[in-house]
């Protein structure tokens, strides 16, 4: 059943010239294993306007800002390549009590535009708790 | 002093959004300039310009929706500080 869904559209150059104007604001955004490839290279912009449009995508599939921070949503990266999230504290506790137990998402950037789309998915308790706070494949 | 929060406030957004023309009520969300980017650079500038933390519970909506709303939101994490210290 889909509990949620949500979309966000990023301008990356202008996400990237807030990260170069306010040094402190990656680490604020994104985790330390968001911010680098599983191989340990540093993500270029385009790559982490994706993971901020899919922070924000999350939000909206939760119902909106309700006290989550940005790396209370993380977005993690399987062998595949494929994208999913992983939330962490407040986050978990939102998508418990909507009975999500996993997440799906979808990445893409062009033409200087990143976009997320993520959907929700719960089965039919709304109250599940989530036990470790990780959703998706 | 809320009161030139409010002013620095509404200077950012008109700096961003010239054709924004805000009272401190004014729902900033219910204009259509609002999106996710801008929602974070809000954050990051109300941190950097008045020297406060904004720990994620107060990160909902309502603390954002209104000029005066976020001239309340300094004042209180001012005050958090101040106390702290």
């Amino acid at each position: 059943m889909i509990r949620g869904v949500g979309a966000d559209v990023v301008d990356v150059a202008r996400l990237s010239r807030s990260l170069v104007r306010t040094p402190a604001l990656a680490a604020r955004l994104f985790t330390p294993a968001e911010r680098r490839f599983p191989s340990g290279a540093e993500r270029p912009p385009a790559s982490l306007a994706a993971r901020f449009a899919t922070k924000e995508a999350v939000l909206k599939a939760l119902g909106g800002p309700l006290g989550v921070g940005w790396r209370d949503i993380e977005v993690t990266q399987c062998a595949s390549g494929r994208p999913s999230v992983r939330t962490h504290g407040p986050a978990t506790a939102h998508a418990a009590r909507l009975g999500i137990t996993a997440w799906h998402v979808s990445l893409s950037h062009d033409a200087g535009i990143a976009t997320a789309l993520v959907v929700a998915e719960g089965d039919d308790t709304p109250t599940r708790p989530a036990t470790d706070g990780t959703h998706g494949p | 002093m809320a009161h030139t929060h409010a002013t620095r406030i509404r200077e950012f957004i008109t700096g961003r959004h010239p054709q924004a023309e805000l009272t401190d009520t004014q729902d900033i969300f219910s204009l259509g300039f609002i999106n996710s980017l801008f929602a974070m650079e809000l954050v990051m500038f109300i941190e950097k310009e008045f020297a406060v933390t904004l720990p994620n519970d107060e990160l909902r909506i309502d603390n954002f929706r209104t000029i005066a709303a976020m001239s309340e939101l300094v004042e209180r994490r001012l005050a958090a500080t101040a106390s702290a210290a």
